[in-house]
């Protein structure tokens, strides 16, 4: 049939459609990019920020803090490194084919599930990395027994507080992931065809 | 790339009306659908830059613009993609049909539309493609799929919107 006597191509070719805002793309392009570039910073600052004040106390610091920290920086750098890496993708645009596009996109829904999960698990294993390291300071007699409690106590009050409030966090971002990714797949199977 | 360069501006011109068509496929609430369209128009613009020639223009802009529709789609499944319609921009038409064929048109319209949002999103990348007039091969490209396989994934969507044209 050729296409000027095609009555789905002419219904199609005929619709009603609305036009984009050339000018507001502009003005969105530079909101993209400024979200862009906090996004990164403020990964990247909290980072530096976090090193800085290792540095700043490195002679107060025993060889059992130090290395714990040590240990969860090079844990962080990791992590704001894929972190960044997954909102170069989610920001951005995609010329692949679709279909290596719709690959690629649930590879991240399920990388963000990955992440959910492993921010639930890094709860429980935090309180027990705490729970060793306190136990570690009694055991080698670190700090006089007031000063231990203090400290002690200034823990469990920030973990009691923050811990639930991540936990309860990472188990609605695990929800949504997974009810986007079921979402998704049932789109890709369709309803009909 | 801090403005939109004249050559970049008159590609997403040309092709303004087309990437109406992708959002209004994907997303059919009206105030969604002009953010995707803008979201679309954006990833197109971005893309632009990246255009080796590979394909053409229209090929290289349907394949960017459906990807950022998925990836729409993809955050925002929570919302159903059938929606009542609001206002609507028309563009200006080679002739004035009359009152009653304007009804007839946007109720069969409606219909095709209605059919293609149920379809699985790669037979409606292709159903959509064809009608923007791509050939089998460059729908294949576009796609990331065989050309037989885009033949027979087309050919029975059309007789699936077909028949649903000839019963409504």
């Amino acid at each position: 049939m050729a296409d000027n006597q095609d009555p789905l191509k002419q219904l199609w070719l005929q619709q009603e459609v609305v036009l984009p805002d050339l000018s507001q793309v502009s003005k969105n392009w530079h909101k993209v990019r400024l979200k862009q570039w906090c996004y990164v910073a403020l990964d990247v600052l909290s980072l530096c920020f976090c090193f800085l004040i290792v540095w700043l106390n490195a002679d107060k610091l025993d060889g059992l803090s130090m290395t714990l920290m040590l240990v969860v920086m090079l844990v962080s750098v990791v992590f704001v490194a894929y972190i960044t890496w997954l909102r170069r993708f989610s920001f951005g645009w995609s010329n692949a084919s679709t279909d290596e596009h719709i690959q690629r996109l649930l590879k991240q829904i399920e990388s963000n599930i990955k992440i959910a999960n492993l921010s639930l698990h890094l709860v429980w294993f935090v309180t027990l990395l705490t729970v060793i390291f306190y136990a570690g300071l009694y055991y080698f007699e670190v700090f006089p027994e007031d000063r231990f409690i203090r400290k002690l106590t200034v823990t469990l009050g920030i973990h009691a507080v923050v811990m639930p409030g991540i936990w309860v966090w990472a188990s609605r971002r695990k929800k949504r992931f997974i009810k986007e990714l079921s979402e998704l797949t049932k789109l890709l199977a369709g309803i009909k065809v | 790339m801090s403005h939109l360069s004249t050559d970049f501006s008159q590609v997403l011109r040309e092709h303004a009306a087309l990437l109406g068509r992708v959002a209004a496929t994907y997303e059919a609430n009206f105030h969604k659908r002009q953010e995707l369209l803008q979201e679309i128009t954006l990833a197109v613009w971005q893309a632009l830059d990246k255009f080796k020639g590979d394909s053409s223009i229209k090929t290289y802009v349907l394949r960017v613009a459906h990807n950022k529709a998925i990836t729409h789609v993809a955050y925002h499944a929570k919302q159903p993609r059938n929606d009542s319609y609001c206002e609507m921009e028309s563009p200006e038409p080679s002739h004035k049909p009359s009152a009653v064929e304007q009804i007839d048109q946007q109720q069969k319209f409606q219909m095709m539309l209605g059919q293609i949002r149920q379809m699985p999103i790669q037979t409606m990348q292709v159903v959509t493609m064809s009608m923007e007039g791509l050939s089998y091969d460059e729908i294949a490209d576009a796609c990331g799929i065989s050309s037989s396989n885009a033949g027979v994934v087309l050919n029975r969507a059309r007789k699936v919107l077909m028949e649903s044209m000839q019963n409504g």
